[in-house]
C-alpha cells in the first residue's frame, strides 16, 4: 500500500510557512541583487550636461531599431563602416506595447546592459526616460550636440522630446495633421475646399443632403483626439511641467468641437470605423471626400493599392483647418524618436549615428517614408515627393506648413491619450451617445490616467 | 427512447455544437486568411478560401522579411525548448521518484516547496531571473532561455504523483531482492514502467517552453530571439497594429496569419504522433487496482 505523502504535507501549515518565507526571501535577495554600481557613473566627463561612464572611442555601441528603421542602420553602416554596431530589432513600442520601457527598466534592475541608442515609435518616451534616480535618455542639447544641429530641426519637432526645457532625443519623422481631400471630387461636385471648422461642418451638412454616402471624416480611430481636438486647440491634454497635468472638456474650443463632430455624425458623413478595417474599406473606399488625418495617411491610405488605392492626381493635401479668424494649428499623430543612452561607453559614435539617420540625405530622402523632421531633408523630401507628382494641387506646401504648425498646447505625458480614448469614449460613441455628452467622461478618464502615472492632476 | 432522453441528446448535441464553433471557427478563419491576398481578405467573405498563389506569395513575404530570420526564430525556439526539455526530464523524473519513494530529512519540506513554486506565476519570478542571469552575465546568451525554461516544479509533481500511485512499493522491493542497487531500480524498474509520465512531462515542458514569451523577450532580445518574441516583431509591422509604419514594411496580415501557423505547427506535430502516450499518462493513476 502506498502512502499518500500529498495530504501528510498539506495538513502541515508549518512546512507551508517556511516554504513560502524561503520563497519570498529567495525573491527579495535576487531583486536587490540589481543595485551594483556596475555601469555607473565613474565621473570621468561631464562634458555632456551630465556624468558620463568612462569613454572608448572604439567601443561598439548596440542599437535597437525596429524593422522598418531596418534600411537606416544599413545606410548608416554603409556610409561609416569604421563604426561598429551591434544592432537588435525590436518592436519598437508600437501600438502602446511599452517594451522599450520594460526592458530599460530591467536594465535599471541589473544595472547593466543597455543599448547606447534606441529607437521608438512612441512620441512620448522622454516623459519616463528622462526621469528616476537612473535616467535612461541623455540631453542632446547640453553638449552633446552642437545647438546649430538641433536649431537644424523643424520648429516645435523636438517639443515631444522636451521636459523641463531640456531635449532628451531626436525626432525622427513629423506627422502633422493636414486637410485632405479629393480634389476631383470637390471639382465635379462645385465645393471649396473648407479652410477653417465651421466651414468644414457646413460642407458636411451639405454633402449629406446632396451626396448622401460620401465622407468628410472617420471618427474610429484611437488617434481621433490628436486630429480633432489636438487640432481644435482643445486644452485635453496640458502637461505643465514635468508631473503637471490638466484637462479641460468645458473649455469652449472643446465643446466647439465635439459639437462639430456630433453634428457631422448625426449627418451620417464621418466613418465610424478604424480607416484600417475592412469595414472602412468596404463602405467609403471611393467616397472619401475629405478626411482631416496625420500625413502619413498618404502612404498608408491613399497610395496603398491594399487600402484606398486612390487615383494619382486626385488627393491633396489642405493646410489644417482654424477656427473662424484664428490662426490654423495642427494635431500630430506619430513621428518616431531616437535617444542616446546616459549610460554609453561610446558617445561620439552614437552622436555619429543619430546625426546620420536624423539628417542624412542618403536616409532621410532617398529611403526614409515619413516627413524627416530635420528641417533641410524635409525640403529635399517634399521635392521628392513633388516629383512623383501623386498628390495633386498644393500638396508639398501644405504638408512643409503644417510641419511647423502643431499646436503647442499639446503635452506628451507618460501614458497613453490614444488608450484612453480608445477605453472611455469610443464604445460609448459607436452605441450612440453623443460626444457633448461624453466630454465629462473623457476628462475624468484622462485625469485618472494621468494620477496613475503620477501626475498632479489640476 | 423516451421523449425526455431525446431531449437530452439534443441539448447535448447543441452544446457540443456550439462549442466546436466556438474553438473551430477561429482556426478555420486562420487558415483561410493565409491563402489570401491582403486586399482579399478585407473585401471577401470571411470564410472563402483563397488561392495557392497568394498562400505562395504570402509565405515568401513571410521567409524575405530581414533575409528568413522567422527560420532563425524557429529554430531558436526549437534549440531553447528541447535543450530545456533534456534538463528538465533528467531533473524532474528522478526528483518525482525520490520523494515518492523514498525517505529522507527535508521530503516534505522539499515537496511543500515544489506546490509553493507551482503556485508562483511565471511572470512573478521573470524579473528575479533577469537580475540573477544579468549578474553572472548570461543575458542574450542561450543559457539565458535554456536554464530558466529547465525549471519545471510541476514535472516534479506530476512525477511525484505517478510514481507514488502506479508504481507498487512490492516491484521494487523484488528487484532490490533480486540485487539491483537502487540506480538499477530506478533506471531498470522504475523509468520503464513511467513512460507515460515522462512523455506527458516532456511534452507539457516543451509546449510551455515554446510558448513562453515574456521571459525570453528580456532574457535572448534581437537575433537570439524565440518564435513567440518574433511574431510581436512581425505584428508590429502590420499596418493595422503600427500605422506609421505603413508604406515600408512588407507583412500585411495574411502573412501574420501564416507566421502564426508556421509557429504553432511544431506542438501540433509533437501532440499528433505522441497522442497515444499523452493519453495513457494523463490517466495514469487515476485508479488504483
Amino acid at each position: 500500500m502506498t502512502r499518500q505523502p500529498s495530504r501528510a504535507v498539506l495538513r502541515q501549515p508549518r512546512h507551508l510557512l517556511v516554504a513560502a518565507a524561503v520563497a519570498a526571501s529567495l525573491l527579495t535577495v535576487s531583486a536587490c541583487s540589481g543595485s551594483s554600481d556596475e555601469g555607473g557613473s565613474d565621473g570621468s566627463t561631464d562634458a555632456y550636461g551630465f556624468d558620463a561612464v568612462e569613454q572608448d572611442p572604439s567601443a561598439p555601441i548596440t542599437v535597437w531599431v525596429d524593422a522598418s528603421r531596418q534600411p537606416a542602420v544599413d545606410a548608416f553602416e554603409e556610409a561609416n563602416p569604421d563604426v561598429k554596431l551591434n544592432v537588435e530589432t525590436y518592436d519598437g513600442g508600437a501600438d502602446g506595447s511599452g517594451s522599450f520601457q520594460t526592458k530599460i527598466e530591467a536594465f535599471n534592475q541589473a544595472g547593466s546592459g543597455w543599448p547606447d541608442v534606441v529607437f521608438s515609435t512612441q512620441n512620448n518616451d522622454a516623459a519616463w526616460a528622462s526621469q528616476g534616480t537612473e535616467p535612461f535618455a541623455a540631453p542632446v542639447d547640453k553638449g552633446l550636440f552642437d545647438s546649430s544641429f538641433l536649431d537644424g530641426f523643424t520648429e516645435g519637432a523636438l517639443a515631444p522630446l522636451t521636459v523641463d526645457g531640456t531635449v532628451y532625443g531626436l525626432r525622427n519623422d513629423l506627422a502633422p495633421t493636414v486637410a485632405w481631400y479629393d480634389k476631383s471630387l470637390m471639382d465635379q461636385f462645385g465645393y471649396t475646399p473648407p479652410t477653417t471648422w465651421e466651414e468644414y461642418e457646413a460642407l458636411g451638412t451639405t454633402v449629406a443632403t446632396e451626396h448622401p454616402g460620401y465622407i468628410v471624416g472617420a471618427i474610429g480611430d484611437s488617434w481621433t483626439p490628436e486630429v480633432y481636438f489636438w487640432g481644435g486647440q482643445a486644452p485635453m491634454n496640458t502637461v505643465t511641467g514635468a508631473d503637471e497635468f490638466s484637462a479641460d472638456a468645458s473649455d469652449p474650443k472643446t465643446v466647439a468641437m465635439a459639437e462639430v463632430l456630433d453634428g457631422l455624425n448625426d449627418a451620417g458623413v464621418l466613418a465610424q470605423e478604424s480607416v484600417f478595417s475592412p469595414e472602412f474599406l468596404q463602405k467609403h473606399a471611393g467616397k472619401v471626400l475629405m478626411l482631416p488625418g496625420p500625413v502619413w495617411y498618404s502612404g498608408a491610405l491613399f497610395q496603398n493599392a491594399d487600402s484606398l488605392n486612390a487615383a494619382p492626381g486626385t488627393m491633396t493635401a489642405g493646410v489644417p483647418l482654424s477656427w473662424d479668424g484664428e490662426d490654423p494649428a495642427a494635431g500630430n499623430v506619430g513621428g518616431g524618436t531616437w535617444f542616446v543612452s546616459q549610460h554609453s561607453a561610446n558617445l561620439e559614435a552614437a552622436k555619429e549615428f543619430l546625426t546620420f539617420v536624423t539628417s542624412d540625405d542618403r536616409y532621410q530622402v532617398d529611403l526614409a517614408p515619413g516627413l524627416p523632421a530635420y528641417s533641410a531633408a524635409a525640403d529635399k523630401w517634399l521635392a521628392k515627393q513633388a516629383e512623383a507628382n501623386f498628390f495633386t494641387s498644393d500638396f508639398v506646401d501644405n504638408v512643409g506648413t503644417a510641419a511647423t504648425m502643431v499646436w503647442d498646447g499639446w503635452g506628451y505625458p507618460r501614458f497613453s491619450q490614444e488608450s484612453v480614448w480608445a477605453k472611455a469614449v469610443t464604445p460609448e460613441l459607436a452605441g450612440g451617445e453623443s460626444l457633448v455628452d461624453l466630454l465629462p467622461t473623457w476628462e475624468t478618464a484622462l485625469k485618472n490616467e494621468a494620477q496613475a502615472n503620477g501626475y498632479k492632476v489640476s | 427512447m423516451t421523449p425526455g432522453a431525446w431531449l437530452g441528446r439534443v441539448a447535448m448535441i447543441v452544446v457540443a455544437v456550439f462549442f466546436v464553433q466556438f474553438f473551430v471557427i477561429p482556426i478555420v478563419w486562420l487558415l483561410l486568411a493565409s491563402t489570401k491576398s491582403p486586399h482579399d481578405l478585407i473585401t471577401t467573405g470571411p470564410f472563402t478560401a483563397g488561392s495557392f498563389s497568394d498562400l505562395a506569395a504570402n509565405w515568401n513575404a513571410l521567409v524575405t522579411f530581414q533575409d528568413g530570420i522567422v527560420f532563425r526564430w524557429l529554430g531558436n525556439s526549437t534549440y531553447y525548448s528541447l535543450a530545456a526539455l533534456v534538463i528538465t526530464l533528467v531533473t524532474t523524473v528522478p526528483a518525482g521518484y525520490a520523494l515518492a519513494l523514498s525517505s529522507f530529512r527535508g521530503r516534505h519540506l522539499l515537496l511543500t516547496t515544489t506546490l509553493v513554486v507551482m503556485l508562483i506565476p511565471n511572470t512573478a519570478l521573470v524579473l528575479p531571473i533577469f537580475l540573477e542571469l544579468s549578474t553572472v552575465g548570461l543575458i542574450g546568451k542561450p543559457l539565458a532561455a535554456i536554464l530558466p525554461f529547465s525549471f519545471f516544479p510541476f514535472g516534479v509533481y506530476l512525477t511525484y504523483i505517478y510514481f507514488s500511485t502506479s508504481v507498487p512499493r512490492d516491484l521494487l522491493d523484488a528487484a532490490r531482492i533480486d540485487g539491483c542497487g537502487e540506480l538499477a531500480v530506478f533506471l531498470r524498474v522504475a523509468m520503464p514502467l513511467a513512460t507515460p509520465v515522462i512523455a506527458l512531462v516532456g511534452f507539457f515542458s516543451f509546449v510551455a517552453n515554446w510558448n513562453n514569451f515574456f521571459l525570453p523577450f528580456l532574457t535572448v532580445p534581437g537575433k537570439g530571439s524565440p518564435i513567440q518574441v518574433g511574431l510581436t516583431d512581425l505584428l508590429s509591422n502590420v499596418p493595422s497594429f503600427n500605422p506609421t509604419a505603413a508604406g515600408v514594411t512588407a507583412i500585411e496580415l495574411p502573412t501574420l496569419a501564416v507566421a502564426t501557423l508556421l509557429s504553432v505547427l511544431p506542438v501540433l506535430l509533437i501532440f499528433l504522433f505522441s497522442q497515444r502516450f499523452l493519453v495513457a499518462g494523463l490517466t495514469a493513476g487515476g485508479t488504483k487496482e
